[in-house]
């Protein structure tokens, strides 16, 4: 419980950490964000500075911000008067919470199950086409594959849509250009961890009692090898998230990650900084929630953050 | 100890540490992937310095009415929209995606190193603030923190280099600390102590040597992650500006025209995902080099 709260406060304390540093880059790029072509009237800008109040002292601009974001408004939109970073993000991000999560079900699902079977079938055939299927998916770019499955499925073959946001058949090339690199990793650590665990005494003594090799690895090595894997699963959530804007922007998918490279090509500082503070909430609360869950799959981890497994 | 004795043990000393990078090299070399990458890459850069200049265009001449030539006709690799010659633009990005490797390895490398070996030598109060703050920093991933320096500084090579290395030393700071914890405990280091050895000599004798290794591998992986990270600004339109091309800044340019001129892709795509492929083989190499016992 210690170790929770612990984790949490640590949470609370990286976010306000980040929405500090956001709040210093906010007012430290050049230009005021009602720099346009044609030179406003001094009144124009006098009002709207009042208007987004940032006529007041830095200090009190930074509480005021604080405050706001606190209670979950993250502010306006800069180039769209019609919008808020809140109505973006509620726009926005059930469409890539879907993404995100298909992503991350077929990486887990693929790189712990090609993981295993690497694993039992070491040195094989299977092993090394594992391998190989793992380091080119660590090597290539994830717009680049994006790039080449369009090519080959979309233009040549016709199989999938290029760039449409409907149904499965759209789904297909951005899952798997996206998930082909944290399956890999997954894969990789899948089979480290089953081979070190294949080889430990309960494991050859369960063996020795005539249990199936099936049972064996579903009941006995997958519980303990799937542990490393879990502890992945904060980076792969982190590679899913920016991974999005790309892939979001080539397909075409209308979700948060295309508004975050839509506002920074429109230099909409808001929307970065509001986007930004609302990443990173999500990763940090991903990895809480991580750590959480861990601490029950392992109660080994829970004594060394408080120190008293030492 | 007598004088020659004291040389003796001196020599042996400095034997067997000359030969801690030299015995790396041996393992590495016995790897025939990590190997073909290295060949493979210094190719490239004899390439990446040749490439430009081995016909008469430059990464900049423009010949409209050869716009989107495909590859033959005078041009190696075809043109682009603006009728560049593709294959000195594909050759200068390479360049350029190579020097910001390079280079943001580099760097990100040695701040992460001074950074870890003060945290972990000095210890106590100061490393549990100075390794809190790499947590904290942690926590988000490096590429939010570069696209907003981005925004604040002008876009350019150097910035794109210096934006990289500022947030990419987490990592290195952190391997380094714990290497150094770990040496300092070592008891060779103690036995140098007894003998007499200040903290200078310490440091510039046992704790450098020793932290060479983990170094020299993370520079191998930081490189090819400053080539993606580089093309990943590039393709959000943070990266390298007109006309100066990135292989990232090509891809980019290329998607455009999957449709009608495919080789626009091709051609930088399969090159930046082979340096990409190259560096991570060498980096495994180095690794199981360095540590044989993580060869799984």
């Amino acid at each position: 419980m210690i170790y929770i709260i612990r984790k949490v406060a640590s949470g609370l304390i990286t976010m306000l950490v980040i929405i500090t540093i956001t709040f210093i880059l906010m007012h430290a790029i050049p230009g005021g964000p009602f720099d346009s072509e044609r030179a406003l009237p001094e009144s124009i800008i006098n009002n709207l500075n009042v208007r987004y109040n940032l006529d007041a002292p830095l200090w009190e601009q930074y509480s005021n911000y604080v405050q706001s974001v606190l209670k979950g408004d993250l502010g306006p939109s800069i180039k769209h008067e019609t919008k808020t970073v809140n109505s973006i993000i509620k726009e926005g991000f059930p469409v890539s919470f879907l993404l995100g999560s298909i992503v991350l079900l077929a990486a887990l699902l693929c790189g712990v199950m090609f993981g295993i079977l690497s694993a039992l079938n070491k040195n094989k055939w299977f092993d090394y086409g594992a391998l190989m299927f793992s380091t080119i998916g660590i090597s290539v770019p994830s717009f680049v594959l994006a790039a080449l499955l369009i090519y080959y499925f979309s233009l040549k073959l016709g199989w999938f849509p290029a760039a449409l946001w409907d149904g499965w058949t759209s789904m297909v090339l951005p899952v798997i250009s996206l998930a082909w690199l944290p399956a890999a990793v997954i894969t990789r650590l899948m089979r480290s961890s089953m081979l070190e665990i294949m080889s430990k005494d309960y494991i050859k003594a369960a063996r020795a009692r005539g249990i199936p090799t099936k049972a064996l690895v579903i009941r006995h090595a997958l519980p303990n090898a799937v542990l490393p894997v879990i502890t992945y699963l904060g980076p792969t959530a982190a590679w899913i998230l920016t991974g999005s804007f790309v892939i979001e922007k080539i397909f075409a998918i209308p979700g948060l990650g295309q508004w975050f490279v839509l506002s920074i090509s429109s230099r909409d500082y808001t929307v970065i900084l509001g986007l930004t503070i609302f990443y990173s909430f999500i990763l940090i609360g991903i990895n809480i929630l991580i750590d959480i869950v861990y601490t029950f799959l392992d109660p080994r981890i829970k004594l060394m953050g408080t120190g008293k497994g030492e | 100890m007598t004088p020659a004795l004291n040389l003796w043990v001196q020599e042996r000393v400095n034997k067997t540490q000359m030969s801690n990078l030299g015995r790396m090299w041996l393992r590495f070399r016995r790897n025939r992937a990590a190997l073909l990458s290295l060949v493979f890459i210094i190719m490239l850069m004899f390439l990446a310095l040749a490439g430009p200049h081995l016909n008469h265009w430059t990464y900049s001449d423009q010949v409209l009415k050869n716009a989107n030539e495909p590859p033959g006709n005078g041009y190696w690799f075809g043109t682009d929209s603006l009728g560049r010659d593709l294959f000195t633009r594909v050759w200068h990005g390479t360049r350029i995606s190579l020097l910001i490797g390079l280079f943001t390895g580099l760097c990100s490398v040695t701040i992460g190193a001074v950074y870890g070996s003060i945290s972990g030598f000095v210890g106590g109060l100061t490393d549990e603030i100075m390794m809190k703050i790499v947590e904290i920093l942690y926590a988000i991933p490096f590429l939010f923190y570069v696209i907003l320096l981005m925004l604040l500084l002008d876009p350019g090579v150097n910035t794109i280099v210096l934006s990289l290395a500022v947030v990419s030393w987490l990592g290195t700071a952190r391997i380094v600390r714990g290497q150094v914890l770990k040496i300092k405990e070592e008891e060779y280091i103690l036995a140098a102590r007894i003998l007499g050895a200040g903290k200078g000599r310490i440091i510039m004798r046992h704790l450098i040597p020793n932290t060479m290794g983990p170094l020299i591998v993370m520079v191998t992986v930081t490189i090819p992650d400053a080539i993606f990270a580089e093309a990943f600004l590039s393709f959000l339109g943070l990266g390298v500006s007109f006309p100066v091309a990135s292989l990232g800044y090509l891809v980019n340019e290329g998607i455009q025209g999957i449709r009608s001129y495919p080789w626009q892709l091709l051609y930088p795509a399969v090159l930046l995902s082979l340096i990409i492929l190259a560096f991570n083989l060498i980096a495994d190499g180095l690794r199981d080099a360095f540590d044989p016992k993580t060869n799984s």
